[in-house]
């Protein structure tokens, strides 16, 4: 009998839960509130026994929500996903969260995403994420005022073209990239190639074309010039990237000051 | 019978210790739902002193256990001992997560409800003030040497902190004169030359491009490359002083250390 | 009892070290100098077979190092940017070959000049104003 006991009373206590509370939602709300983390994971992990299945991976899912572990997240949405959808305050705050989320969870949540249960506000965030995705058949007027010079401007940078900087900068040395919207960089590039042209030539004029010095001179104008050129193709692609990224970085600054919504409301 | 009851503790004790995160959480929620149905901060201050303790006991000294430090009024803890030693905890607990404003608040509060002026405490007030303070902790190591003389080597806190490398000018200037000279000086001889290997090759390569009446290049290597090189070069006789400085700052910095381990082992600094 | 007093004393014991470490390590780790890392060679060694054996890739390599070893400490340069010029043409040309990755690097240098950072946008700045550059394009 002895035995038995030695052998099981430690192990009752490996599956012993100290409290059997039901889901209190002002409980959790006031535990998220203070950022009690450690707390609300311990009252999460108490409540198997008492509430049905999904409504605890809606628990979850605000959780992950809230302490940023996406992938998490993502996956007791799934599994919650009515419950999550009808709680607007949350499903609000996830489109605003997934805004400025690397680009794959950001795809992967707004693609999970039931619209049809959504709010104007989720609309709203929707349709500043479609903008971003394809900016060309937006309608900007439909978007937040404060978000459409921040639109317009990202949508400008679609409607450049790689090979035209290319073009341009091989005609005069840094156009390429003040057409990108590089100004700075246009400036600089086309003072860099014209002492180098100037210095190339002035080589070639006094040294003579078989001069080693002219030789360098002319390799080196000839490397940024080459250099110059690509510039440009790559400026046209990166800011695009970088004003996409400046329009979602403002679209959820926006939002979270304008709707500042609760977890637990 | 023996050896079930040692099987027995032995797996007890392993089990405890797989359980004792989960437990550790579950006390933490257990107190923080006594605090959530509480109406008044007061009510509130006794079950967050023992949150505290928890932290403490369980020798967890993170930022979480500062942010519970932090929640709790001083003013609203009836008991004077329980508050004196609250605020020893707390000016322990931010000084160990290098919040040394915080340190600073709590520890003054400390000291005058407390007008403790023993060694340990004298010790904690050092540490805390030695980055904003020196001449206090300098009164502090006088207090602390009269009372004990091994406490002298204090007096190494103030140098660390006040010590400089002299003659820094010295050596910029000798790097304007010739290039690489103050670099060499301050015992970086290949550095040095190098520097004035450089400067003689950009020179002859602009006189060499003025005589051959090349001046657009003569002036974008003169310009560029040469102006850039002979900047660097005090600007690198600069950075190899101020490195050498640091370097020294950091030995003296390393033995101080040393000598207060010795007298940390000597007057211990816990939480109460 | 003899095993919980000896867990006790022990816990006492390590806890009494932790803070005592601790305490040291915040007082005086800030006077401790650390020297620059040294500035590694150009990685080869998970590039195709080709590019192993490719003479250019190591003239690369070498120029490379010669000018962060050598070169680059007599400039004293403050790069405009967080990965600096020499580095960054170094990871470009692992991460894309010698071609694109040697005209990617030039790019940043060739408009590596103090007013750069008009062209970018904030999210793209630190707090001592220099070009956020770490991500390399895909």
């Amino acid at each position: 009998m002895s035995k038995w006991f030695c052998g099981l009373f430690p192990l009752l206590m490996l599956f012993y839960n100290a409290t059997s509370a039901q889901a209190d939602k002002k409980l959790l709300h006031y535990l998220a509130v203070n950022k009690l983390w450690q707390e609300e994971a311990a009252y999460l992990h108490e409540l198997p026994s008492k509430v049905p299945d999904d409504s605890l991976h809606y628990f979850w899912a605000k959780y992950y929500l809230q302490t940023g572990a996406d992938s998490f997240f993502l996956s007791a949405y799934e599994k919650s996903k009515n419950l999550f959808l009808d709680d607007t305050g949350s499903s609000n705050l996830a489109n605003i969260h997934f805004l400025v989320r690397p680009a794959g969870v950001r795809q992967k949540w707004f693609t999970s995403y039931d619209e049809k249960k959504g709010t104007p506000l989720s609309q709203s965030i929707r349709m500043v994420y479609d903008a971003s995705e394809r900016p060309l058949e937006a309608n900007p007027q439909l978007l937040p005022d404060k978000l459409e010079d921040d639109f317009l401007q990202f949508r400008k940078s679609f409607h450049h073209k790689a090979w035209i900087a290319a073009t341009l900068s091989a005609a005069v040395p840094g156009l390429g990239k003040l057409y990108a919207g590089r100004k700075a960089s246009a400036g600089m590039t086309f003072i860099l190639n014209s002492a180098y042209a100037l210095q190339a030539y002035e080589s070639y004029a006094k040294l003579g074309p078989r001069n080693a010095f002219t030789i360098y001179s002319i390799g080196l104008f000839g490397l940024f010039y080459t250099v110059n050129v690509y510039g440009s193709w790559h400026a046209v692609k990166e800011v695009r990237k970088e004003r996409k990224t400046q329009f979602l970085i403002h679209a959820e600054e926006y939002y979270r000051f304008h709707y500042p919504n609760s977890l637990y409301f | 019978m023996r050896r079930s009851t040692i099987v027995f503790i032995i797996l007890t004790a392993c089990i405890s210790e797989l359980r004792s995160q989960d437990f550790f959480a579950s006390d933490l929620l257990a107190l923080e739902r006594k605090i959530y149905v509480c109406k008044t901060d007061s009510e509130k201050t006794p079950f967050l002193i023992q949150k505290l303790n928890l932290y403490i006991s369980r020798s967890d000294y993170s930022m979480n256990a500062l942010k519970e430090a932090r929640r709790i009024n001083y003013e609203l803890i009836s008991m004077p001992q329980q508050r004196d030693r609250f605020l020893w905890n707390a000016a322990l607990l931010c000084q160990l997560n290098q919040q040394s404003d915080y340190a600073i608040y709590y520890y003054n509060r400390y000291k005058e409800k407390t007008g403790d002026s023993s060694i340990t405490t004298t010790l904690l007030e050092i540490l805390i003030q030695s980055s904003h303070d020196t001449s206090l902790v300098s009164l502090l190591t006088e207090r602390l040497s009269s009372k004990d003389s091994s406490f002298h080597c204090l007096k190494c806190l103030n140098t660390m902190g006040s010590y400089e490398k002299r003659n820094r000018a010295a050596y910029i200037l000798s790097s304007v004169v010739v290039p690489g000279l103050g670099t060499a000086l301050e015992g970086y001889p290949l550095k040095g030359l190098n520097s004035l290997l450089i400067s003689a090759a950009i020179t002859y390569g602009v006189v060499a491009l003025v005589q051959s009446q090349d001046y657009p290049a003569a002036i974008l290597i003169g310009a560029g490359l040469g102006v850039k090189f002979y900047i660097g070069n005090i600007r690198l006789t600069n950075k190899l002083f101020t490195d050498r400085e640091s370097r020294q700052k950091g030995m003296l910095a390393e033995n101080c250390k040393h000598s207060m381990n010795e007298l940390l082992k000597k007057y211990p600094l816990q939480f109460k | 009892m003899f095993l919980l007093a000896l867990t006790c004393h022990l816990n006492g014991q390590s806890s009494e070290q932790y803070i005592r470490s601790t305490l040291l390590k915040n007082t005086f780790d800030s006077y401790s100098f650390t020297p620059a890392p040294k500035r590694k060679l150009l990685d080869l060694s998970t590039k195709s077979f080709l590019s192993r054996i490719n003479p250019a890739n190591y003239l690369a390599a070498g120029i490379l190092f010669v000018y962060q070893r050598i070169f680059s400490e007599q400039i004293q340069a403050q790069c405009k940017y967080v990965v600096s010029c020499s580095e960054y043409t170094k990871l470009s040309i692992q991460h894309h070959g010698l071609i694109m990755g040697s005209l990617i690097g030039l790019d940043q240098l060739s408009c590596c000049f103090p007013t750069v950072t008009v062209d970018y946008p904030e999210y793209l700045l630190n707090t001592k104003m220099q070009v956020i550059n770490n991500g390399l394009d895909e």
